[in-house]
């Protein structure tokens, strides 16, 4: 089934469709450029669609992020045609950034991933201009990798690697 | 070589993807076998939607809808528990279509729909497959509370859901902006006939 994982204060658990609104509303808003946002709600739903299928379809996908009961973010494993190489991405909603939830809640998916769910590359992609993702990235360990198929000019490979 | 993303998941995402499908019923035909939807059958899935064939569901699509397309049934099991059968032959596991029981993303009510793979058609396949899911949809939005959207230009799909019992809302179609839309009110019990 799909895993709930525990950080110090997050719990990481499977989508619900009372989640979507509020994924919805960060990817319509101004923060969501760093995931091709702005998007409208067919766009925001082809993704959430994505992020929950690909658990039935290749044992991955989205945990979303909780803190206290309230939904603060998600980290998407992400698989598909958009994606030279499986990657790791992050969202945290809007009232909740600059408080450290992405990497503390993406160091732990991205050790299960490349742990117990048995991936042998892990990648981010995150644009060039994108500080505070990039600020992510390098917080989790991941260096960017020049020679990787890239998404687009502008967008950054990052490359993770497990727990030593 | 099969893209990654395209290969069936081993050990462990094996393991949590049967177990994401497993809320997924199988149901038997005397011809036909409807399953949970797995990343195998997506190839066939996407010859269709990117084809003529789609035509009367707003196709052809380009690649990219088509996958966010068979994503949106796959997550409607985990989401809503309803969402898309992959429908086979009872020894050939290769996909002959699909069934839909779900809302889609915009839809005022739940539908019951159905494609088929062009090597499929003319055998009776779709209303046979649709016939086993009716007691599903009865069970689960009430007999009157689910709906196929139809083109109008699309005949065959018309006498299909006329066959199940169905019969065309004019109220549910003048309350619809797409005027070429008929839609067909299903308000039998999914008993057989």
């Amino acid at each position: 089934m799909i895993p709930t994982l525990h950080t110090e204060r997050l719990m990481l658990r499977a989508p619900v469709m009372a989640d979507f609104p509020t994924y919805a509303a960060f990817l319509a808003g101004p923060r969501s450029g760093g995931v091709d946002g702005p998007l409208d709600t067919k766009g925001a739903w082809a993704y959430f669609t994505s992020d929950v299928a690909l658990w039935a379809l290749q044992g991955l996908g989205a945990l979303m992020m909780e803190r206290d009961g309230v939904l603060v973010g998600s980290i998407s494993l992400n698989a598909g045609p958009l994606f030279p190489e499986n990657e790791i991405g992050w969202m945290v909603y809007d009232g909740h950034e600059g408080q450290g939830f992405a990497p503390e809640a993406a160091a732990v998916v991205r050790d299960w991933a490349l742990g117990p769910r048995g991936l042998t590359t892990l990648v981010s992609y995150v644009g060039r201009d994108n500080a505070p993702s990039r600020r992510v990235a390098e917080k989790l360990g991941a260096v960017i990798d020049p020679n990787a198929v890239s998404m687009g000019p502008e967008t950054l490979v990052y490359r993770h690697r497990g727990r030593a | 070589m099969t893209p990654a993303w395209l290969s069936s998941p081993l050990g462990h995402a094996a393991a949590i993807a049967r177990g994401v499908a497993l809320g997924v019923p199988t149901l038997t035909t005397a011809r036909l076998r409807l399953r949970a939807p797995v990343i195998g059958d997506y190839p066939a899935y996407e010859a269709v939607f990117t084809s003529a064939r789609s035509v009367h569901i707003g196709g052809p699509f380009s690649a990219e809808d088509a996958f966010a397309d068979f994503c949106q049934g796959v997550a409607g099991w985990a989401l809503r528990g309803a969402g898309m059968w992959t429908v086979t032959g009872l020894t050939d596991d290769a996909p002959l279509g699909w069934i839909y029981l779900w809302m889609e993303r915009g839809d005022p009510e739940p539908e019951l729909g159905w494609i088929l793979t062009e090597g499929a058609e003319g055998r009776g396949f779709a209303a046979e497959a649709a016939r086993a899911v009716l007691p599903h949809a009865v069970a689960l939005f009430g007999s009157g509370g689910f709906v196929s959207y139809i083109a109008a230009a699309n005949t065959r799909s018309a006498r299909l859901a006329l066959s199940l019992g169905a019969g065309r809302d004019p109220d549910a179609e003048a309350a619809h902006p797409d005027e070429d839309l008929h839609i067909f009110r299903h308000t039998g019990t999914g008993a057989p006939a």
